[in-house]
């Protein structure tokens, strides 16, 4: 067990370093499953955040303020064009609609054409549905001063119409499933294969890349050791490394959910082990073809982001184009993903077990695949190296 | 002495070629990934399209069906409607072929749907909408039964109560953002050449220190040459990398092309800067050292929105005076100011800062490495 002893010498004096990484992307980790954007996917939530430069001040204009925050949330900007277009562009407002001078004038003698500016960056749902709603809200209350009511009814009455709602039932297809909508906690895990790889790749390859060098390998070489037995005790090191990582982060999951894990859940655990085992043997097959140590980190980022980018780790699966999505089937985070998706309910895809294990046993194949690659690759460094 | 150490720098810096290799390669291959993986989603998320639904009606209601006809033959319709019965239209949910089902039954009308979203909302909106007119109709005849005539023509007439405003004529698109702090992430990368150069000027670190602390150059001579000519290598990578990103990826910076490129290197002095800093503190392996400089500039990256969008957004909902010292943010900032504001304070603001922190940067760095003596090595 020498090449194992060694490896685990190695790993002792870099420790600290891999740590560094450990804890940097457990904040990365942590801080991307706090805060993702669920807000879009839960029906309730839809409510938009709008904000309102009363011109008008009148009781027309003030009704409308009051009701368009009954319907959304109110928030405020400041009233100039560089913090309306941070606001509108970084998405702290969706909407941001000015009432004009004259408002309850013009809306009183029946003119309802631009009573309001709003301002845009881009054509968006939110724009759209924003302005139907002034429009609506306008219509409804020039109706009802049509049909003879005085401003101050039209406006209660108008409130009163447009506070209607229309029952809405949401089907859930899938019975295991306990709430609507997706499962929040599985967020967690559909980060990790971008975690996994990059820290894989930094934390280990330094390690694997000093066992590399050309004393210490020619040493081993010269030894009775096979190349297949020196094979075998590395990927034995490495195993024991991810699997410590490995429970880091799954405990370190557990401890943000406040307990252990349930149900579902222990799936998405054992396909983030899947995927693990997957980043090690990336992690492994890149250290055979000894790149310079200062650069190891760049290739993290290029396939780290890159496999994450293609298979909808950060961007959901199902807003990719047909043509990402066909070439991403060839890497494994898109499996990953594809099964915390069923798992979470994200896509609407109804979970099934059989489909479950289809997608991961995939994982598993590409996990054997680059595995068999790193024994060949390994074996021809070391008949080289002969 | 100086012209000869900047020379040299430049060099050495260009023989460290897989280095080279991978600052270059890097945001062309990442470049390459975004520009294929936002293809298409700000067609599919952004602009308005075409929500597919279900009616199935249990009692007939022919003016509710008139008005569904009348939105599907507008020229941008809101709703693609399936008249179906109940299984089907469950079936057609399932398999998201729909996106809601709307029942009729009698006067009332429900709503179901399986997913949560904003065309779940346009739907249920809808729904709303017509409730409300249902509603005014009924009123109207209860209290003024001539006028309904007048009401019915009022509700049909087109509303259009809003002026829209354009705010910008830059490229809108919000994925641009990503370009952006990539080319944030390979100016901080320069961070790795930065910390060379602290290492190699210290004896008790590297052999090129011990040669070069037993020159009679200054070391202040010695490493400002050295700063400057890795500032000339990262500025090429940078180069390079806008170049790349707006010339073959076709990524819209907006017209002011050259500010681009000055921000860029600005950008990579300040990396180089960083690095410098991080390589004079202590006496750290160069391995531990380069974790550092590395996990920190990914972080910045990752906070300024490199991996998630809505990051920056939030962080300026949360923190706003991290977004103003994050270099990476304000590299990706100085980009974005040019492609949406038509002025040029915010720009020179935010360049100004970088200066700063540069200049702090690169002070801390000669301060940790100024005279130095080694008693022995």
């Amino acid at each position: 067990m020498q090449v194992f002893n060694a490896f685990m010498k190695v790993l002792r004096k870099r420790i600290g370093t891999a740590m560094i990484w450990v804890v940097i992307f457990l904040i990365i980790s942590f801080t991307i499953a706090n805060n993702a954007d669920t807000g879009k996917l839960k029906f309730e939530s839809t409510k938009m955040d709008i904000c309102v430069f009363d011109e008008d001040n009148t009781e027309a204009s003030k009704a409308l303020t009051e009701f368009l925050g009954k319907k959304h949330n109110i928030v405020t900007v400041e009233n100039d064009k560089d913090h309306i277009l941070d606001a509108l562009y970084y998405g702290r407002a969706d909407y941001i609609m000015t009432i004009k001078e004259g408002y309850e004038q013009k809306l009183a003698a029946g003119d309802t054409e631009e009573l309001f500016t709003s301002y845009h960056v881009h054509d968006s749902y939110e724009a759209t549905l924003a302005e139907n709603l002034t429009n609506e809200y306008v219509g409804t209350v020039n109706a009802y001063l049509i049909g003879g009511e005085e401003m101050s009814s039209a406006l209660t009455k108008t409130e009163k119409a447009l506070s209607q709602e229309v029952k809405v039932t949401t089907e859930t297809f899938d019975k295991g499933k306990k709430s609507d909508g997706p499962d929040e906690k599985f967020f967690y895990f559909q980060y990790l294969p971008y975690v996994f790889i990059s820290v894989m790749i930094v934390a280990l390859c330094p390690v694997l890349l000093k066992l590399n060098q050309k004393e210490i390998k020619h040493r081993t070489n010269c030894s009775c050791i096979t190349a297949r037995s020196q094979s075998a005790q590395i990927i034995l090191g490495s195993t024991v490394f991810v699997l410590a990582v490995w429970l880091i982060f799954m405990i370190a999951g557990a401890v943000m959910f406040g307990g252990i894990y349930t149900g579902r859940m222990w799936y998405a655990v054992l396909n983030s082990f899947i995927f693990i085992v997957i980043s090690a043997g990336i992690s492994i097959l890149i250290s055979a073809f000894s790149p310079a140590e200062n650069v190891v980190n760049v290739i993290a980022n290029i396939i780290g982001l890159g496999m994450s980018f293609l298979c909808g780790v950060f961007v959901e699966q199902n807003l990719l184009g047909d043509g990402v999505l066909n070439a991403a089937r060839f890497l494994p985070a898109f499996w990953y993903i594809k099964a915390n998706d069923m798992l979470a309910g994200t896509t609407g895809e109804v979970f099934s077990k059989s489909k479950l294990f289809e997608y991961m046993g995939i994982e598993a194949l590409f996990a054997v695949a680059i595995f068999a690659a790193v024994i060949i690759v390994m074996k021809v460094n070391h008949d080289k190296a002969d | 002495m100086f012209l000869h150490n900047f020379k040299y720098e430049i060099l050495h810096s260009l023989r460290v070629k897989d280095l080279i290799f991978w600052l270059i390669l890097f945001p062309i291959v990442l470049g390459a990934f975004f520009k294929i993986a936002f293809s298409g989603i700000y067609e599919k998320t952004e602009k308005f399209s075409t929500v597919p639904i279900a009616v199935v009606e249990s009692t007939e209601d022919k003016i509710f069906h008139s008005v569904m006809d009348s939105i599907e033959q507008s020229d941008d319709p809101l709703f693609k409607v399936t008249y179906t019965d109940e299984e089907k239209a469950m079936d057609m949910l399932k398999k998201q072929k729909v996106l809601g089902i709307i029942r009729i039954d009698g006067k009332e009308k429900s709503l179901s749907v399986s997913g949560e979203g904003i065309e779940q909302t346009i739907i249920k909106s809808f729904l709303e909408q017509y409730a409300v007119q249902e509603q005014i109709i009924t009123d109207t005849v209860m209290t003024d039964p001539q006028n309904v005539e007048t009401v019915v023509s009022a509700l049909n007439s087109e509303v259009s109560s809003t002026e829209n405003i354009p705010l910008t004529e830059g490229d809108p698109d919000p994925y641009v953002s990503y370009f952006y702090n990539l080319i944030a992430m390979v100016a901080l990368f320069g961070s790795v050449t930065g910390l060379h150069i602290a290492m190699e000027n210290q004896a008790n670190l590297h052999p090129l220190g011990a040669r070069k602390n037993c020159s009679p150059t200054p070391k202040f001579v010695s490493l400002t040459a050295s700063l400057l000519g890795s500032f000339v290598v990262q500025a090429v990578c940078v180069i390079v990398s806008v170049s790349y990103i707006a010339f073959v990826l076709k990524i819209d910076f907006g017209s002011r092309l050259p500010l681009v490129y000055v921000s860029g290197i600005l950008g990579g002095i300040l990396g180089v800067s960083m690095g410098f800093m991080v390589g004079s503190f202590g006496s750290m392996k160069e391995g531990a050292k380069s974790a550092i400089c590395m996990s920190v500039s990914m972080l910045c990256c990752f906070f300024s929105g490199l991996m998630v969008g809505n990051m920056k957004a939030l962080v300026a909902e949360k923190a706003p005076w991290f977004n103003e010292i994050n270099p990476a943010a304000l590299i990706s900032d100085t980009f974005y100011c040019l492609e949406i504001y038509s002025g040029y304070d915010r720009y020179i603001e935010k360049n100004i800062t970088m200066a700063i922190i540069s200049v702090i940067f690169i002070i801390i760095g000669f301060l940790l490495t100024r005279r130095k003596k080694y008693a022995s090595l």
